[in-house]
């Protein structure tokens, strides 16, 4: 059964990594939702996160693919375990005089942060959980919607462990 | 040529007298600096604006540079040496137009995983972006058909890069490597400094042997089997493992079956050799897949020109699959084991532990497999069939190509009708004996790809087997063939049709034949011969045999053989798209 799955790439900062990893995506027609890729703490290093739609041998595929290009250094499927999981949303509102008070209490319900206020509008910002920003952007529907941008997904892992490995290298890192 | 030969008498420059000091060279020096340290001597290529410092550098150096009619030829001609010699082979070109040149080149090696090292000029650095003149972006065309690319900015990484592309392309699962060094890069001079440290790639990690547990697991499978079969493909052939695959056949009695890729892993007529399977594979080769309940797959990859209908494929069988990239451990089908490693150590693995005495009696099933093998059509249609004046039978002109071109010879064909009947019939008795673009199936490969291999095993008879389409595609490599004074016997299948492309219209759309008829080929013989080379008409089966024997001890430059044949031939056994593999037509039953 396909069903979203969170894969963490540490790659390179390497020209062409993010290309390459796109490239693969529609060359193999993997399903992807999200993606995400920032510096590490290592400034060579970044964590690409991937959210993508497959079921399990798909999601295998994708992490061997992912593995095999040569700047990606290891891949971490995080779904099955715990994870915290966070995603960014920015949103602009019809908020005229009248209705403003009543946005700002929806807002303060999500612990949502008010970035801009207009004459006619507000922007909202929210980071949480896909499931909590779906049913923010819900709550706002009846005030009238103007625009969404969201980020995709960026995850760690929900224990004391890393997500990534102290870097390594020559050791087997695809278990079969 | 001449030129190219010259430069092997020239000096040697100061830069390779005091190798290894540090110093300041041009990029363009230590371009070749770097391919003389991985013991490079030979490139194929084509000059242009964008790789000029490179190619003036050259005339400093002893590398011989050939100098192709075309980049993709030149790439072939990378690969075939690869192939033929198990090094990496290097081409180079020029920045746009002769960088997507080399791009068919480069996906065919890709998809074969062939090490070649290419090397693009890109236009000077400030040009970058600006759709400059011959500017096409090189590094993002090769992605999807390379192992890795590179794209060099800074003149003192060079050495690094080269060093590390080397690696990579001759490493784990082999394949080609680009490299695309703008001009002012290969311009500025910057300190030399030579890549001593070994290549460190995090993450990056090269399978070598098994764990002595997978041994055991593979083992077990093999002492509870009762009809176990060997399906093994071209990564037998990359990790050398011909030697021990002998040997533990010969010790086991399991028999093997090879793909289009692994031909030659074991020799042809070995008892134990069935053969190739797939799409065009022996029918008692793929009975045998059918009916066996045990598979080890040797660095093979279940292409889907092997299995037929995935869902019939060894449906009897628990499947063992070793191969060196997981990638390919259940990408096309569902294994039961899959084992990471290279496929020789795994072979030696098994040979120290393998107890004979814990085998199963494989009698009951070698009988069930000769008694198809008796009833199969590969020899019979072969045996004693000629064919007449303008139809000379194809299988006949392969077979006696195997009997007079002798054991060592390199057998390297194009791709078609003629290739697969050179797959079926020819007796390839060693590993990079027989060369082919398996996966990608690149038309005009052959010709430029003999070429290659010639260079690589010049002591060696190399025959290509060409069909008159395939052959056109890249005809301009002539010039290089004969100038460089390459004997390559060319035996073209001239059916004066586009013959596979025929057959499925033939066979699969009522003979509504369309855009295949090549009536109006040139006269092949007269075009070699214009471009300086020999060639020889033959209309008759009598006369195959005197032709080939000529074309053989001739030497000092190319001789084509037009084998004339009928445009009807069709390739048999085959397994129609999407049926199984027990699902052949032709199959002479
Ligand atoms: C017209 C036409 C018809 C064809 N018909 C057939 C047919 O009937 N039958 C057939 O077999 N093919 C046929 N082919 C070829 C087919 O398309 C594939 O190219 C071929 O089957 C692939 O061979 P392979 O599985 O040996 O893999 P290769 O492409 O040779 O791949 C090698 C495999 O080995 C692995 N490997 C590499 N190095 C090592 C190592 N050191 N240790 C372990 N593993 C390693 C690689 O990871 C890879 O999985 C045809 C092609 C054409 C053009
Ligand atoms: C570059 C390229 N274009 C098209 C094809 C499709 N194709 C496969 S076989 C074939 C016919 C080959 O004809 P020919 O070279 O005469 O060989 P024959 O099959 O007649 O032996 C064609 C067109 C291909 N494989 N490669």
């Amino acid at each position: 059964m396909k069903r979203p799955t969170t894969i963490c790439a540490l790659t390179e900062n390497r020209p062409g990594v993010l290309a390459r990893i796109a490239g693969l995506f529609s060359r193999r027609a993997y399903n992807l939702l999200s993606v995400t890729a920032e510096q590490t703490a290592t400034p060579e290093l970044y964590c690409i996160t991937l959210v993508v739609m497959e079921n399990d041998a798909g999601v295998e595929q994708v992490c061997k693919q992912l593995w095999k290009l040569i700047d990606v250094e290891q891949v971490v499927t995080l779904s099955p375990r715990p994870a915290v999981e966070r995603q960014l949303v920015l949103v602009k509102v019809k908020a005229p005089n009248g209705q403003r008070a009543r946005v700002r209490e929806e807002a303060a319900v999500f612990h949502a942060n008010t970035l801009h206020v207009g004459a006619e509008t507000m922007t909202l910002e929210l980071a949480g959980d896909p499931a909590q920003i779906n049913d923010f952007l819900k709550a706002l529907e009846p005030f009238g919607v103007l625009e969404v941008v969201r980020s995709g997904k960026i995850s760690l892992l929900r224990s004391d462990a890393t997500t990534f490995e102290p870097r390594r290298h020559g050791e087997r890192l695809v278990k079969l | 040529m001449t030129s190219a030969r010259k430069l092997k008498d020239a000096p040697p420059a100061a830069a390779e007298n005091n190798n290894g000091v540090r110093q300041m060279l041009s990029g363009a020096d230590m371009v070749i600096r770097s391919l003389a340290r991985e013991g490079v001597d030979l490139i194929f290529g084509y000059p242009g604006g964008a790789i000029m410092p490179v190619y003036d550098a050259l005339l400093n150096h002893s590398i011989t540079h050939i100098l192709t009619r075309h980049e993709q030829g030149a790439a072939h001609m990378a690969d075939g040496y690869a192939r033929a010699s198990g090094r990496v082979g290097v081409c180079m070109a020029t920045s746009g137009p002769g960088a997507t040149n080399l791009v068919t080149g480069l996906a065919t090696a890709y998809m074969d995983s062939v090490p070649i090292v290419a090397i693009t000029g890109q236009v000077s650095s400030a040009l970058i972006g600006t759709d400059g003149f011959q500017e096409a972006d090189a590094f993002g065309l090769s992605f999807p058909i390379t192992k890795h690319s590179y794209f060099v900015s800074r003149t003192e990484n060079i050495p690094a890069v080269m060093k590390e592309a080397f690696y990579i392309a001759r490493t784990g699962r082999p394949g080609p490597v680009l490299i695309d060094i703008p001009k002012d890069v290969q311009q500025r001079t910057a300190l030399y400094e030579p890549p001593e440290a070994p290549v460190v790639l995090p993450g990056h990690f090269i399978a070598g042997k098994a764990r002595d547990e997978e041994i055991e697991t593979i083992l077990g499978e093999i002492y509870r089997a009762r009809r176990p079969l060997l399906y093994v493909g071209g990564g037998a052939i990359t990790s050398g493992a011909s030697e021990v695959l002998r040997r533990f056949v010969e010790r086991t009695k399991i028999p093997v079956t090879t793909t289009l890729m692994g031909l030659g892993a074991l020799p042809r007529y070995h008892p134990q050799s069935l053969g190739m399977l797939g799409m065009h594979g022996a029918v008692h080769a793929n009975r045998a897949v059918t009916d066996a309940d045990f598979l080890l797959a040797l660095g093979a990859r279940f292409d889907d020109r092997v299995t037929g209908r995935k869902d019939r494929f060894a449906r009897n069988a628990r499947i063992v699959h070793v191969d060196i990239d997981p990638a390919e451990i259940g990408k096309n089908v569902v294994v039961h084991v899959g084992v990471q490693a290279d496929a020789r150590c795994v072979l030696e693995q098994i040979m120290e532990r393998l107890e004979t005495g814990r085998l199963r009696d494989y009698g009951p099933w070698h009988a069930r497999i000769e008694a198809w093998r008796a009833k199969q059509p590969l020899q019979a249609l072969a045996k004693g069939v000629k064919g007449s004046r303008d139809n000379i039978s194809p299988r006949y002109i392969v077979e006696e190509i195997g009997r007079l071109a002798g054991e060592e010879a390199v057998i390297v064909t194009d791709v078609g009708q003629h290739q697969m009947w050179a797959a079926q019939y020819y007796p390839v008795t060693r590993p990079r004996g027989f060369l082919t673009s398996g996966g990608l199936g690149t038309m005009g490969y052959g010709f430029p790809a003999a070429i290659g291999a010639k260079f690589a095993c010049p002591d060696r008879t190399v025959v290509l087997i060409g069909g008159d389409g395939g052959f056109q595609m890249n005809i301009q490599e002539l010039t290089t063939a004969v100038s460089n004074k390459i004997h390559v016997v060319i035996a073209l299948f001239d059916n004066q049709a586009l013959g596979m492309v025929r057959q499925w219209q033939n066979l699969f759309h009522d003979q509504r034949y369309s855009s295949v008829d090549l009536k109006d080929n040139p006269d092949f013989v007269k075009v070699a011969e214009a471009f300086g080379g020999r060639g020889r008409d033959v209309h008759d089966p009598e006369e195959v045999t005197p032709a080939l024997e000529q074309a053989l001890a001739a030497r000092g430059g190319p001789f084509l053989l037009r084998f004339r044949l009928h445009n009807d031939e069709n390739v048999f056994p085959i397994v129609p798209a999407g049926a199984g593999l027990d699902e052949a037509i032709g199959g002479g039953e």
